[in-house]
């Protein structure tokens, strides 16, 4: 797609004493313009290799890079006109905010008026101007992570390509600048690619999320679409909570699950799992019924019954941990705190959910 | 070295071109001498390099020559002795100075790093105005105690001179580790119920030791490659780099200095094996807290701290104070003080001062900036690369860094006194060699100062669209500034003093003011010497403050 970005079968191995090391495999997406594109999956994925091969900051080993169109796989990092976010700002210490803005504009030899008056634009956006003249060692990690940004946009790059840009703010501040993020990227229609490991963060601001399992991208879609309809139990896991319950699916014929406190309809919803998750099933005719915790609800009547071990209190949520007779796992039950009927420690009870907000998951559909 | 080439350099011709001629150098100005001196030590005095040659006949004089067994013998005696010396001074004033509320802390510091910046044969000779037969505390000990102490020349006065001009290194090593320490590891101990004692015994000692270690070794190595001190107080005494001087210049013999040279670094070699022991099982929990140590602040321990630590200081200041009064002395007889005092000294040596100070200015000036460049160039490349061939690089540099002055010298010798490489006789060779002795610690400070540098700040330059001459330019060089000035107005001082080296490769139409002092201590003009000496130290002194206010680091921290 011309404007766009995409890779195709982007690849990276290390040699090592025992045989190479893959660390991305085959990875392929595209990155529409305008659009806020997340890699997102646990440290050591391969996410953060994937975004400095695309940066042009580590070699290819193999597939290609496409930026705006053309293809960008040999093109050295400091002739891709990218913009980038690192973890740590990597500011310049010993120039100013405004200079550190400057910095890019001065290597592509713009007038000192030009210079001038983009980065003050640029400034502004990110209400940094009155620190223009500060050093980065004045700044707080915030203001500081914001000229990083302002760094990066100044000479108009097509995109830009954010490192885990908020692993190192407290908890409140993470929450007031991936808006800012978000609003500056739709102000400026500019193509995001966003690192992170935070599925929060990553469901908060992405048109689309690319979750990374072990160097290969188990799964691309809207936030909503991996929240609610995961396509392999890693994804299932990693994106909120997941409560799994398994399921035999011979006892009851073909129209009904067998669960150990009653029976429920199969879902519509069925995923064939990924070849390396099958050991997960544990053989036989056997299945996984997976439910979101906010989906399970106490009832008089349902396949589930358990008792409330402990509950959490989480602010606009209470969390109840259930262990459900039958099944040797515990299952996590939010309820918001509004809701007229709520858990008791100690208490047994039913739980039932809606077959619609269900997923199963088995060998083969 | 290829790999690291291409990993740093990328495709940018100028960092190739810059990689290429730092390797020419290294090959040419470190590797070279070194080898061809290993070469020397197994030939022949005169002999040609060939298979026939090779003999171990200067090392067979090890166990068949007198001489040769007591250099040995005494060059472990008084580097032991004054490394021991050292420690049982330094580490409890290190531990009064980081442990205990001491008055003027700063004072105390900036003084304790003069003996470094004063070259230590300029005092040597004052101990013997100390301890001598006429010396001011052998007057003060026979007439108020009865004691006459031993004999200043030889291997007594010679370990005096040489641990108290070495111990600063080590006082500021262990000094800055406790100093770092974080407290709450003792005060986890103190909730345990240790006694203050035994957490001192138990977790501070044990904790220091790699500083103790460390320093204790500088001061090892330091005594060990001395020339100067053993060549005015030791008297009859030989110890190896004395025994290098004379097989060279008395005998004309280069291949016994060379052999003589390698058994001097042996003993280095095994002084960095203890080390490397001692080092086994690395802790590094001293660092990191933001926290100062606690320090102790009774009444009993500061009067005891405070006055080990000056009677440390005054001990150790006291010779470079002499060499000041002696200065302006006129007579000096048998006398407890000088009996008349002028600026005749002065005087006499003003021309002579200014001229061989202006060719150690030139002289010092050249090697510190080649020391710099190289240095700097190839610690980035050391600390940025990843390639395997590191340790070769590291090797390279590191090296001379254990090597006495004297075997730099007689490598020099060896490895340039023909053509194409004629330089004996030449400023070039003194520059060469000074840039040898020094570059270690310019790549050592450098490379510590890049690590501390983000790699992403580089990263974060060229995704703006910046060449790697121009991260360099704009960012690298910038940012590694007061560290390098530091570096090398150290460099820049101490080579002023420098002498091992020096006195192997001087010609007379660029005599440095060390030779000029030290021809005058010879030849027993020791006032003159003494206006030299203090014009050299004064001179040096002013350099390296100006220097730190520059490079915005107190005195102290620069020599750590």
């Amino acid at each position: 797609m011309a404007g766009g970005l995409s890779v195709h079968d982007l690849t990276k191995t290390y040699p090592t004493t025992g045989g190479d090391l893959t660390v991305v495999s085959g990875v392929d997406f595209t990155v529409r313009p305008g659009e806020f594109f997340t890699m997102l999956g646990p440290s050591g994925c391969g996410k953060t290799t994937t975004l400095r091969m695309i940066a042009g900051l580590e070699s290819v080993s193999g597939g290609s890079v496409r930026i705006d169109g053309k293809d960008a796989t040999e093109i050295p990092a400091r002739q891709r006109n990218i913009g980038m976010v690192f973890q740590s700002y990597a500011l310049f210490p010993h120039l100013t905010i405004f200079e550190n803005v400057a910095y890019g504009l001065r290597i592509r030899k713009l007038g000192n008026a030009e210079i001038r008056k983009a980065v003050s634009e640029c400034l502004d956006l990110l209400a940094l101007t009155p620190l223009a003249e500060r050093l980065p060692g004045q700044l707080s990690g915030g203001q500081q992570q914001r000229v990083s940004i302002a760094r990066a946009l100044v000479y108009r790059p097509p995109v830009l390509l954010l490192d885990e840009p908020l692993a190192n703010l407290d908890a409140k501040l993470r929450v007031q600048m991936r808006d800012e993020i978000r609003r500056v990227q739709r102000a400026l229609g500019i193509m995001v690619l966003y690192v992170t490991h935070d599925q929060e963060e990553a469901m908060a601001i992405s048109d689309r999320i690319a979750v990374f399992d072990r160097g290969r991208v188990a799964q691309i879609g809207a936030p909503d679409a991996v929240y609610d309809r995961p396509e392999s139990l890693f994804v299932a896991d990693f994106i909120g909570k997941a409560n799994f319950l398994k399921v035999n699916m011979e006892a009851a014929g073909s129209q009904r699950l067998r669960l150990p406190a009653g029976e429920t309809e199969v879902p519509e919803r069925i995923v064939a799992l990924p070849a390396h998750e099958h050991d997960a099933l544990g053989g036989g005719n056997q299945g996984l019924l997976m439910v979101r915790p906010e989906r399970l609800v106490p009832a008089d009547r349902g396949p589930i019954r358990g008792s409330v071990d402990r509950i959490q209190n989480l602010g606009p949520l209470s969390r109840g941990f259930v262990v459900a007779e039958g099944v040797d796992a515990e299952l996590i039950v939010d309820l918001p705190r509004s809701a007229p009927r709520q858990l008791k420690e100690g208490e047994t009870c039913h739980f039932d959910f809606r077959v619609d907000d269900a997923t199963l998951f088995r060998c083969a559909p | 070295m290829s790999a690291v080439v291409t990993r740093i350099a990328g495709r940018d011709p100028a960092a190739l071109a810059v990689s290429a001629v730092a390797i020419v150098i290294a090959l040419l100005f470190l590797v070279y001498p070194l080898v061809n001196g290993l070469l020397l030590a197994f030939l022949p005095n005169g002999a040609e390099i060939a298979w026939s040659n090779i003999t171990l006949a200067n090392f067979a004089r090890f166990f068949t020559a007198g001489s040769y067994k007591r250099a040995l013998y005494n060059s472990i005696l008084t580097s032991g002795g004054a490394t021991l010396l050292a420690a049982a001074l330094g580490i409890p004033m290190a531990f009064a100075v980081a442990r205990v509320n001491i008055a003027c802390r700063s004072l105390v510091l900036a003084l304790s790093v003069i003996p470094l910046i004063a070259p230590p044969f300029i005092g040597a000779y004052a101990w013997v105005m100390i301890l001598g037969n006429n010396g001011i505390i052998t007057q003060l000990m026979v007439e108020y105690l009865g004691i006459r102490p031993p004999p200043i020349y030889g291997a007594w006065g010679v370990t005096i001179a040489l641990a108290l001009s070495y111990l600063p290194y080590l006082f500021l090593m262990v000094q800055g580790t406790l100093a770092a320490g974080d407290p709450a590891i003792e005060e986890a101990a103190c909730m345990t119920g240790a006694s203050a004692w035994r957490i001192a015994r138990t977790i501070t000692l044990p904790l220091a030791m790699p500083a103790i270690a460390a320093g204790m070794l500088v001061v090892f190595i330091k005594s060990l490659g001395d020339f100067g001190v053993p060549s005015i107080l030791g008297g009859e005494m030989q110890v190896l780099p004395t025994l290098i001087y004379y097989q060279i210049n008395g005998f004309f013999n280069l291949n016994a200095g060379a052999a003589i040279a390698i058994v001097n670094v042996m003993l280095t070699l095994a002084g960095l094996g203890l080390l490397a022991l001692v080092n086994r099982r690395g802790v590094s929990t001293l660092t990191g807290s933001s926290r100062g140590a606690v320090r102790s602040s009774g009444w009993r321990a500061r009067l005891a701290a405070n006055a080990f630590v000056w009677v440390v200081l005054v001990l150790a200041l006291l010779p470079q104070l002499l060499v000041a009064l002696y200065s302006f002395s006129l007579r000096w007889g048998e006398t407890l003080l000088p009996s008349s005092y002028g600026l005749d000294n002065y005087r006499d040596v003003w021309a002579e001062a200014l001229r061989t100070m202006g060719n150690s200015v030139v002289l010092s000036g050249l090697a510190t900036i080649a020391c710099v460049l190289f240095g700097a160039i190839t610690a980035y490349a050391t600390v940025r690369g990843r390639a395997v061939s590191k340790w070769a690089i590291d090797l390279t540099i590191m090296l001379p860094f254990v090597l006495p002055g004297l075997v730099v010298g007689v490598a020099y010798l060896g490895a340039f006194n023909s053509p194409p490489l004629l330089l004996t006789g030449t400023a070039a060779i003194l520059v060469l060699a000074y840039f040898t002795r020094r570059v270690a610690f310019v790549f050592r400070s450098a490379a510590t100062a890049i690590a501390q540098i983000d790699p992403k700040i580089e990263e974060a330059s060229t995704i703006c669209g910046a060449s790697w001459g121009f991260t360099m330019r704009r960012v690298m060089v910038p940012l590694l500034a007061p560290g390098l000035l530091a570096a090398a107005i150290l460099v820049f001082a101490t080579l002023i003093g420098e002498i091992s080296a020096t006195v192997l490769l001087y010609s007379a139409s660029w005599k440095p003011i060390s030779i000029a002092i030290y021809e005058r201590v010879l030849g027993n003009e020791l006032a003159r010497a003494s206006a030299l000496g203090t014009i050299c130290n004064v001179a040096t002194l002013l350099m390296i403050l100006a220097g730190s206010r520059l490079a915005g680091r107190s005195m102290s921290d620069m020599f750590r």
